[in-house]
Order: C-alpha cells, then structure tokens, then sequence
C-alpha cells in the first residue's frame, strides 16, 4: 500500500500558489498558441486570399480593351484622281511627318512639287498584312502619274496605307492601351526600363531589401521621400490590384502580393505585363496604358521604330506621367529624358558621344488635335454596331472595327457648313446636316449633323424628322413613268387650279412656289421646274399607296401617311432616310442599304464579320434611267442650275422646300458621291431659304472639292433618245422651236408630230429620221 | 439538291480564272472551255484587255482568282470588293462576286450582283451571257421559273445577237 505523503499547510499553500501560476502559465500559453494558431489561419486565409485574387487576375483577362475604330484606308494607284492638296491632306490626317532631306522612316514623307517620297506604315487589316514600304509618286493634272517603289524604282499597282484612327469605345475607366508581346519590345527599351525602375529586377523575389534600405537612408537623410524602394514587381502589383494611397497596411499588401506574384509567374511574364499597363499620359478621357499605345500616341509609329531618345523619353515618364508629360511640360520631359541617357553612359551601355548627339536632339511629338471629332459619324458607327455587338464587348474585347469614313471628304463636308452657313444667315441657330455617300456601294463615307461639327450634340443627320418637300417628287414621278403605256417623259400634265377634298373634309389647295399657272406641261418640264400641281395632279392618278411602295422599293421603309399632301412632300424623313433613297438613283435602280462599318476583327486581328456590299433591284432600270436623265436636267436648266455653273462635271438632283420656307434641302450626285444637304430650325421655325438659296450652296460648295467623276445615265438597250417639242410633247425636230432630246422606252414614244414653227438650215425632218 | 462540284464549278473556276491568265494560255483553255456551255475563250479575250489597262484592276483581280482557284471565297470576295471600291463600275468584278455568292449558296444576292454587273457590262455580249447563266442557276436554286425561262430567254437572245 503506497503511503501518501502528507504536505504542511504552508508548503501546500506554495504548492499551490505555484500549482495555479503554473496552470495560469499554461493557461496563457495556450491562450497565446490558440491566438497565434489564429493569427496563423487569418493570415493563411489572407495569404490565400491574395493569391487567388492574384491567379484569378492573371489568369484571366487583365485588362479590359476597348473596340478601336478606323477610317477607311487610303489607296493609291496609277491613274486615280487626287490631287496634292489631297495627299497632303490625307497625310497629315494619318501623323505622317513631313521631312526636310528624305524619308526614311514609317509613317514620313518628303515632298517636293508634284513628287512625294512617302514611307508607309505597316497594318494588319481583316484581309491580310499591308506591309511598310518606301513609295515615290508623282501627281499631274490631279491624278498619279506614276507610283514606283522608293528603293528599287520598280513600277507598283497598288498601296494601301494604314487606315486614320478615329476613336475608342472605352470602358467607364477610360482605359486605353495597344497589347505588345516582349518578344516584340526592343531590347534597348528594356534594359533601359530595368536600368531606371528596377535595377535589381533579375535577382530580387519581387521585393528588393537593399533597395528598401537604401530608399530608407536616403529619405531619413533627405527628411522627406527622396527615392523609392518599390520593384518593377511591386509597382506592377500597385497598379493591378491597390489603390495609390501611401500607408503601411497598403504598402505590407504589395510586398506580400509582390513576392506571391514573382512565386507563381516568370520574370517574362511580369515584365509584359508591366510594359502594358504602366500609365503613361492621359489624352482627354483616354488614359494612355502601356509603351504600345504610348509610342503611337507620342511618336505616331510602333514601338520597334522608337530611336534611343524617344524610348528614353518614355522610360522617365514611368516616373510621372503628368509631371514629365512632354505635351505640356517639354523641358521638364526634355530634362528626365537626358537623366535617362545620362544613366545609360554611366553604365556602359551607350558612348558618351552617343548620348552628346542624342540629348542635343528636341523632343519631337505627334500632332494631336484636341478635340471632339466626328461625333456625328461616330454616332452612326455606334447604332450600327449595337445591332450586332453588345455595349460590353465592345468596350472590353480589343474589338477593331473598320469603317467607310473618308477623313478627307469629311473635312471638305466640315468646310462646307462652317464656310456657308455664315453666309447664309447671321443667326447662330441656323442648324445644317450634310450626309456624303458612295453610290455603288451605300458605304456611308461622311456626316455633319451641327453646324459647329465637332459639337456632340443632336445628331441632325440621324435624327431629324423633317418635311423633306420637293425631293420625293423623283419617287412619284418614277411610280407614274412605272406605267409607260400611260405615261413618258412627254407626257402632258396639267398645271391648273387643284382642289381635293380630304378624308377630313378639309379642302387641300396645293400652289406653286412661284403662284403661278403653267397650263399644259410636260412631264419632264414639271420635274424640271419642281412643279406642285401637276406633280400632285399625277400622284393622285398613280395613288398614294403606289407612291408608298415606289419609296420602299428605292430604300426607305417607314410607313408614311396616305394624305394628298404627301405628294408634295409632306413627309419626315432625315437626311440619312433622303440619303438612302438617292443612293439608289445614283446607282441606277440598284439599292445598296447604307453601311457605315465594312469590317470587324478581334483582337488578335481575326475576322469576326464583314459587312459585305449588297445590293437589291426593286425597281425598273428603265424608269430610273428616265427619272436620272430629268434629274442631270434639273442641275443643268431647272431649279439647280446654277450648278451648271459652279461645277465643271456633271451631276443630277432635287431640290427641296418645304411648306413656308422652314426646310431647305437638296439631295443629288455624281458619278462618285451621293450628298445630301439639309438647312433649317430645329423649332421648325422659317428659314426664309429655297432647296436652291439655302442647303444647295452646301452642296455645291462640297462637290466642288470632293468629286471629279460625272455623273453618266446607265441607257438600257431599249430606250432611244427622240426630239419632242417641250411644250406639246409630240414629235419634233432638232431645230424646231422648244425642241429638246428626251429618253423613251422603246414603244412608248410619241406618235404625232408636233408642227415645226421655227425653221432651220436643215429640215427637222431629216434630223428626225436621218439622211 | 443542286450539285455545283459536278455540273458547275470546274468549268466556272477555269472561266474566272482564264481572266488573268497569259496569252499563250488561252489556247490550253479555250480546249476545256469549248466543251462547257460557257465560251470562256471570248470572256477571257475581252476582260484581258480591260485589265491590262489599270495595274491595280488588274492585280486584285489576278489576287482575287488566285484566292478563288483555291477556294478561299471569302478572301477571294475581300479582294473583289476592294476591287469595286476602286473601280465601281468594272463589271467583271461584280460578275465574279455573283459567282461567289451563288456558290455560297446565297441565290438571291447572286442574281442581283449578275444583274449588277450587266448594268455596267455595256458590249461585253460574253460576260452578260455568263451573268445570265448566273442567273439562270439562281432561280434554280430558288425555284423560280420565271427566273430560269427569263434567263434562258436572254441568254438565245445574246447568242442570236
């Protein structure tokens, strides 16, 4: 049996006093494990938190890209109409830079009289690579004469330049950058980069110690942050993932995210990454992201062309985008960049020469325009692409999308209002719109929708309603023409008092502009003179809903309202709808649907979608080449004739007036162009302007600056040219008095004959039928 | 359904093709295409002489057979429509977009470039009687008599001219 032990009361008193300190040791020992073990999870779970925060990033998409509109590309050939004026135009629209001696690099030009020596840049388009090459051309008497390689004197059919950017579709944090691959980053660049940022980068593991105490001791000798101590790596992780406030918890989070980072990724990939999203400049709401975007935003060319000075010239700007901005502050940009140089000669990587001749050279920046530019266009190139993308993608998938736009004939569109308008009225509230398109095609290639054009406000050109007057009088008098048992171009109408009683009961009196009867008139010469009374007397004959169908046939398909009054257009169409149906006039009967986007690719320069040219015949060539031949009339004699005289190629079109002068309109083309001009109030209110005084000195003044092709009427084999007289319609003879030439569809030409009341050196029987 | 690889597509790629092919070849051609109802021989003739007359024509047109030849229409239709962009009225170049939509089996749009290009084919009695013989297979496609006896008609009447 074991004897217990027995303990004096003191002794069990000490015992157990250091019984419970040890229990409270123990106790608080393992309240301090059970702390630790939780600090310890806390931390794990953060750690983990961070680093999936981190994969999550990476291995997903990193940034979000917006979509990047471009102009049409230019396209030079020998034998194409352009004038100097225009290539010098068209290349300073593409930041070519003008060079004293030659041209040597991509994206500059040398020239001289009728002589351009031009280096292209080279551009991935939807249908293959256009590479850069040294081009030579010679222009006279307003076209190429010759284009021949600038190295090799080789003659050459075809260069298409790289297309005018226009414009983002940015994400709300108006993020903008230009994906580049190391591979594809100049070594020179990135030593540099190394040099300045993170000299360390190669050894450290994401966090650089020395270079902490380094930034320590300096700044503690300084008394204030003279230098900083934070890697590539760390800086990478600030921007990605925290925000740009100075305190140690955010500061802890890099250092930790840094190291995480630099465990799960290579050094290649962090530096990629770092060259894309380092923020280089800001131009308005587009934050510049990334040496890609920076060097064609600064230097209008990739980042391979840099030369040691420009790269260096971006290296500092990582310091301070906007302090070191060479926009706005050129000597302080100027200053860092030669600290740049001056760093590279002290660590033996370029000569002291080297740097002499590099820092005594000026910073040299692109041209940029600051200003809101084809906000109409763009208008339409946004509604367009909506119908097939959604918001999102387009402000996230890197989407380039290529469009119709023209930069030249926009800007001759732009001149036109600014210069006209003036001249019009003195009123600042005298709104304009202007809508130019390709004929053969419907490819939308410019738009004015303010009279201040850069102003991003209502879209005149999309988004007005408005009476469009005497321009649908070509759609009914082809609806009646549909009918040529009954009605030709000699057909005679009758231009006397009209009274129709309405569904309403209201009696509608339609008057010409000039108040006037004419009596008996030809069709030809009713459409010449815009007539309202014979032109309502033949829309009532062909029937409203005729006239609907003859409006949809040529392009437009809103529904619009069966009154009487419609015949003299009382109906509200925009200039884009005006624009629609003209094309198909100009294209002799064939619609093609208006189109501003012509492709889009991916980011990885993939073809997502083409948007192919389409064409569509509703509607009997026959009878539009009739209407066409009126319409050259209307600009050579009629209510355009003053055309005539302003243009030396030939065009056809309508004017427009609508009721008490509060629409001014005019819609015509030439062999290349459809326009159309539109002049008024947006309160409705009156003009006090004609189609011919007001919207067709815009038109003229336009045409005369962007078209050199007249426009021609496609003559189907089956119709034959008769003289009629003009007043009767009947046959006549070239030299008879009012006689005038006029198309007929076989069979349909007058069988009289008119009496010949002027005579001539020759019979007009013998013109008639010939010798 | 309608088989293209054995009626239609050979004789037609050699027809399009013979456009940009050297003098000396259109004897080996005109061989083949003698036999088909097509008469290559005379379309390749006149469109040789349009295309020598603007380099830029003639190259995207030779790019555009080449592309056609390994059947590569989409590319082939690029380079066709770059082609009108430049030169809006050549007809050959509609006539050969016809071909491609027809052979993408889009009927209706084939018709209409056919038509298209006989808008502007003028005296080219030889492309409008290919444009017509596009037609012609487009209404089959579609099953429109009109179409084909519409086609049929035009085509004697070409012929008979």
């Amino acid at each position: 049996m074991q004897k217990k032990k027995r303990q004096s009361p003191k002794s069990a008193k000490i015992a157990g006093r250091s019984g419970k300190k040890s229990h409270d040791k123990t106790k608080s020992h393992r309240i301090y494990l059970k702390i630790f073990l939780i600090f310890l999870v806390v931390c794990i779970a953060y750690l983990a938190y961070l680093d999936i925060k981190i994969i999550e990033k990476f291995e997903g998409r990193i940034w979000q890209l917006p979509a990047r509109v471009y102009a049409r590309p230019l396209e030079l050939y020998e034998g194409m109409p352009i004038s100097n004026e225009k290539l010098l135009l068209e290349l300073q629209m593409l930041n070519y830079s003008s060079e004293e001696i030659a041209a040597l690099d991509p994206g500059q030009y040398f020239h001289s009289g009728n002589e351009f020596n031009i280096v292209t840049r080279g551009f991935e388009y939807w249908d293959g690579e256009e590479r850069s090459r040294s081009i030579h051309v010679e222009i006279s008497n307003g076209k190429v004469t010759n284009l021949e390689d600038g190295s090799t004197g080789e003659l050459i059919s075809l260069v298409r330049f790289d297309p005018a950017y226009l414009t983002g579709i940015f994400p709300s944090h108006g993020e903008d950058r230009e994906l580049i691959r190391l591979e594809d980053v100049p070594e020179a660049l990135i030593a540099m980069l190394v040099l300045i940022e993170d000299r360390r980068f190669y050894d450290h593991f994401g966090v650089d110690l020395k270079s902490i105490a380094r930034a320590f001791v300096a700044n503690i000798q300084a008394g204030r942050t003279v230098q900083g101590g934070s890697t590539i790596t760390q800086q990478l992780v600030k921007n990605l993932f925290l925000s740009s406030r100075q305190n140690l918890w955010r500061k802890a989070n890099e250092a930790v995210m840094a190291v995480l980072l630099e465990l799960h990724y290579s050094k290649k990939k962090i530096l990629e990454t770092y060259l894309n999203e380092i923020y280089l400049g800001q131009d308005q709401e587009r934050a510049i992201h990334g040496f890609g975007l920076a060097s064609i935003y600064y230097f209008a060319k990739p980042l391979h062309q840099l030369t040691l000075d420009e790269m260096a010239l971006l290296v500092g700007m990582v310091k301070g985008a906007s302090y070191y901005n060479p926009v706005r502050n050129p000597e302080r940009a100027k200053k860092r960049r030669d600290m740049v140089l001056s760093t590279l000669v002290d660590h033996d990587l370029i000569r002291y020469q080297q740097f002499k001749n590099l820092s005594d050279k000026e910073i040299k920046i692109a041209r940029h325009v600051k200003r809101v530019r084809y906000p109409a266009y763009l208008d339409l190139v946004k509604r367009q692409l909506k119908k097939t993308y959604n918001s999102k993608d387009l402000k996230s998938e890197g989407l380039r999308i290529f469009t119709a736009f023209d930069p030249y004939v926009q800007y001759k569109a732009e001149q036109a209002v600014l210069k006209v308008m003036p001249q019009l009225s003195k009123d600042d509230e005298l709104q304009s719109a202007i809508i130019v398109v390709a004929p053969n095609n419907g490819e939308v290639m410019a738009m004015v929708g303010d009279r201040q054009p850069d102003y991003p406000g209502f879209n005149r050109s999309l988004d007005i309603q408005r009476h469009i007057g005497s321009l649908l009088k070509p759609a009914i008098y082809l609806s009646a023409l549909k009918q040529s048992s009954k009605y030709t171009l000699a057909s005679v109408l009758d231009d006397s008092r009209l009274r129709v009683m309405g569904r309403d009961k209201q009696i509608w009196q339609p008057e010409n502009y000039d108040r006037q009867y004419h009596g008996q008139v030809t069709l030809y010469e009713a459409l010449l003179k815009s007539y309202n009374i014979p032109a309502a007397r033949l829309g009532l004959d062909v029937g409203l809903g005729e006239i609907s169908k003859t409006i949809e046939q040529l392009g437009n398909h809103s529904q619009l309202p069966p009154y009487p009054s419609m015949t003299l257009g009382a109906v509200d169409m925009s200039p884009y709808d005006v624009a629609s149906i003209y094309q198909t006039f100009a294209a002799n009967g064939f619609h093609s649907p208006l189109r501003s986007v012509i492709a889009v690719v991916d980011k990885d320069g993939k073809a997502l979608k083409r948007f192919s040219v389409d064409v569509a015949r509703e509607v009997n060539p026959d009878v539009v080449a009739l209407v066409n031949y009126t319409m050259l009339g209307i600009a050579e004699q009629g209510t355009a004739k003053q055309l005539s005289r302003d243009l030396n190629i030939k065009v056809a079109g309508k004017t427009g007036t609508s009721d008490e002068l509060r629409d001014s309109w005019f819609a015509g083309f030439s062999g290349d162009v459809v326009a159309v001009t539109w002049v008024g109030y947006d309160d409705n209110r009156s003009t006090g302007l004609t189609g011919a005084s007001g919207a067709l000195r815009i038109w003229s003044k336009l045409m005369r600056s962007i078209s050199s092709s007249s426009f021609e009427v496609l003559m189907p084999d089956n119709i034959s040219m008769y003289w009629v007289d003009r007043k009767s319609g009947l046959l006549s003879g070239k030299n008879c008095e009012n006689a005038i030439e006029l198309p007929f569809i076989d069979g349909s030409e007058p069988s009289q004959v008119a009496d010949c009341t002027e005579g001539s050196s020759s019979s007009w029987f013998e013109d008639l039928f010939g010798d | 359904m309608f088989r293209f690889k054995n009626v239609f597509f050979l004789p037609v790629i050699l027809l399009l093709n013979a456009c940009s092919t050297i003098e000396e070849q259109y004897d080996t051609e005109t061989t083949v295409l003698e036999t088909n109802e097509l008469s290559a021989w005379h379309l390749s003739a006149s469109e040789k002489r349009t295309v020598s007359d603007n380099r830029a024509i003639a190259q995207l047109l030779q790019q555009a057979d080449t592309l056609m030849s390994e059947e590569n229409y989409k590319q082939s239709a690029d380079k066709l429509e770059r082609l009108v962009r430049i030169a809006p009225r050549f007809a050959q170049a509609w006539s050969r977009l016809s071909w491609i939509a027809l052979k993408n089996g889009d009927a209706k749009r084939s018709q209409q470039l056919a038509q298209r290009s006989n808008s502007y084919s003028r005296n080219n009695i030889n492309l409008k009687i290919l444009n017509w013989q596009f037609i012609k297979k487009a209404g089959e496609l579609l099953d429109d008599v009109n179409i084909i006896q519409q086609a049929q008609k035009m085509i004697l009447k070409l012929r008979n001219d």
